[in-house]
């Protein structure tokens, strides 16, 4: 019987360690009687007597137990018997948990910091432009089509505000479309108006034939028939806004004769033109009411015969043409007034409802600037009527 | 005889009205023709008449406005419109100024004339008895 006795170089076993991370955990070899080997500390009383022969009768591969200051694990695992205990030190584990824990915290704080920032940043950029955007809104809402905004965010409240812009486009452009519609059809119903008899005219002057009948008049019947029904035949073959001076004064004639059968012979007119005038445009039917006027408020108020005048000249680009009475004329108050009304001359022949700012309404709605129109009156001499308008 | 003033703008309608019929063999008597009411007010005035016939639209001054100055100066005054076509607008003011007859010029002949002029002689007939 012979002992056989192995010799472990005692510095392989500290090199073996010394590779060992051991800022958190001690190592002690243990020899399977219990003998500590190698220890990496010299401090490593603190495992209890009893433990290592605890493990040593158990024969468990690796048992734990832990004191007040560590986690001890020893394994028993070893193929030479020998029993390896590292003690981990709590203090530092939890040291390293509590650090890790903080920096965790810290970095989550900062991060939720900047995030706030950055959410906070972008919130107040967007509600700025959807403030803009309801800012503009009231403004529409108020009334000021005018309104346009600019935003430029490259995100849905940009694409919104260009939606916004365009849609405001379109009701600007629908409300001019709808102004000029409305435009169109004032000036056609005024065309309407202007170019048509009023019924009042031909139910006068029909009844007038009942009366020139009764007392045999049929010269005066014959005349008054043919005025009228050249007089309705212009107005119901023509419905342009302009007509040739010769037409108009052709109207103007038939309306006198018929006015004269009416009234008596108590206005005569007199027309001073040229014939290289006759084919000149004028607004249709702007004579008749200033001539009506002239009967009206001129003349059968003086109770006495009168004379119409309608003067056409020319001047350089422009036509003149004035109608003038010699009635009993008109005090400056009368005449503004007269100026002012739209509605139709006070006392007039009921022959159509057009007063003369009417007629300076067509004015500038046919020729914008270039027209003029003046009445000068004066009480017991008469009034004279006169506009100018451009040659076309 | 009852006193009659027409008037009228229109010198047809005053001459029609005039010859239309024998106006004395009804009891009446035309005392005037004016063609505005202005002209109407004044020989109103100088001749007193008890009925007067008068156009509405007239220049100077209108039917309406001289009914009523008619009226004020006396209201037993019997006062017809004439009017060349059916219109509903002066019904109101013929009411408040108590014009008793509406008439429609082209529907006016020598019969009819003389119905309502019948008819106009009683009622104011009625009234001076009252008066009386």
């Amino acid at each position: 019987m012979g002992k056989l006795v192995i010799g472990i170089n005692y510095d392989s076993i500290v090199n073996a360690f010394s590779t060992l991370d051991l800022e958190y955990t001690r190592y002690c070899l243990v020899s399977e009687s219990g003998e500590i080997i190698y220890s990496t500390d010299s401090t490593l009383n603190e495992i209890p007597d009893n433990f290592l022969n605890t493990i040593i009768a158990q024969g468990s591969s690796i048992t734990s137990f832990e004191t007040k200051d560590s986690f001890i694990v020893a394994n028993t695992d070893l193929e030479n018997g020998w029993i390896l205990v590292e003690l981990i030190s709590k203090n530092k584990v939890y040291n390293r948990i509590w650090s890790g824990l903080l920096f965790t915290i810290v970095f989550g704080i900062i991060i939720m910091v900047i995030a706030s920032i950055i959410i906070a940043a972008i919130m107040l950029n967007v509600t700025t432009s959807i403030k803009k955007l309801r800012d503009a809104m009231k403004q529409v809402a108020s009334g000021d089509l005018n309104t346009s905004i600019e935003i430029k965010s490259n995100d849905e409240i940009e694409e919104l505000s260009q939606v916004f812009n365009t849609m405001i486009q379109n009701i600007n452009n629908l409300i001019e479309a709808v102004a000029i519609e409305e435009k169109k059809r004032k000036n056609y119903e005024m065309i309407t108006l202007l170019t048509q008899i009023n019924p009042h005219f031909i139910y006068n002057t029909l009844s007038s034939v009942i009366y020139l009948a009764r007392q045999s008049r049929t010269k005066d019947i014959i005349d008054l028939i043919v005025s009228l029904i050249r007089m309705m035949q212009r107005t119901i073959s023509y419905s342009e806004e302009f007509a040739i001076l010769k037409e108009e004064l052709e109207y103007i004639n038939d309306y006198i004769t018929i006015q004269k059968i009416r009234y008596g012979d108590v206005f005569s007119l007199v027309v001073k033109t040229d014939k290289d005038f006759d084919e000149y445009k004028i607004p249709r039917m702007i004579l008749q009411p200033l001539v009506e006027n002239s009967i009206f408020h001129g003349i059968l108020p003086k109770e006495e015969a009168g004379v119409i005048t309608i003067e056409v000249k020319k001047n350089n680009n422009k036509l003149l043409i004035s109608i003038s009475d010699d009635g009993i004329g008109m005090e400056e108050l009368s005449l503004k007034k007269i100026m002012e009304e739209s509605t139709p001359f006070k006392g007039s022949d009921k022959y159509i409802n057009i007063g003369l700012k009417n007629i300076m309404n067509r004015l500038k709605l046919l020729y914008g600037d270039s027209y003029s129109f003046e009445i000068k009156s004066e009480v017991g001499k008469g009034t004279t009527a006169e506009f100018a308008v451009p040659i076309e | 005889m009852i006193k009659v003033l027409i008037v009228d703008d229109e010198i047809n309608v005053r001459d029609d009205l005039a010859t239309l019929i024998n106006w004395e063999e009804h009891g009446f008597k035309i005392v005037g023709f004016a063609s505005n009411g202005m002209q109407a007010l004044e020989i109103f005035n100088n001749t007193n008449p008890d009925l007067v016939i008068t156009d509405i639209l007239m220049p100077v001054m209108n039917g309406i406005e001289l009914s009523r100055k008619i009226h004020e100066i006396n209201k037993n005054v019997v006062i017809v419109w004439l009017t060349a076509y059916k219109k509903s607008d002066y019904a109101i003011e013929a009411v408040n100024i108590r014009v008793s007859k509406y008439w429609l010029k082209y529907a006016l002949n020598a019969d009819n004339l003389i119905k309502e002029l019948s008819e106009l002689k009683k009622r104011y007939l009625r009234c001076v008895l009252i008066k009386i």
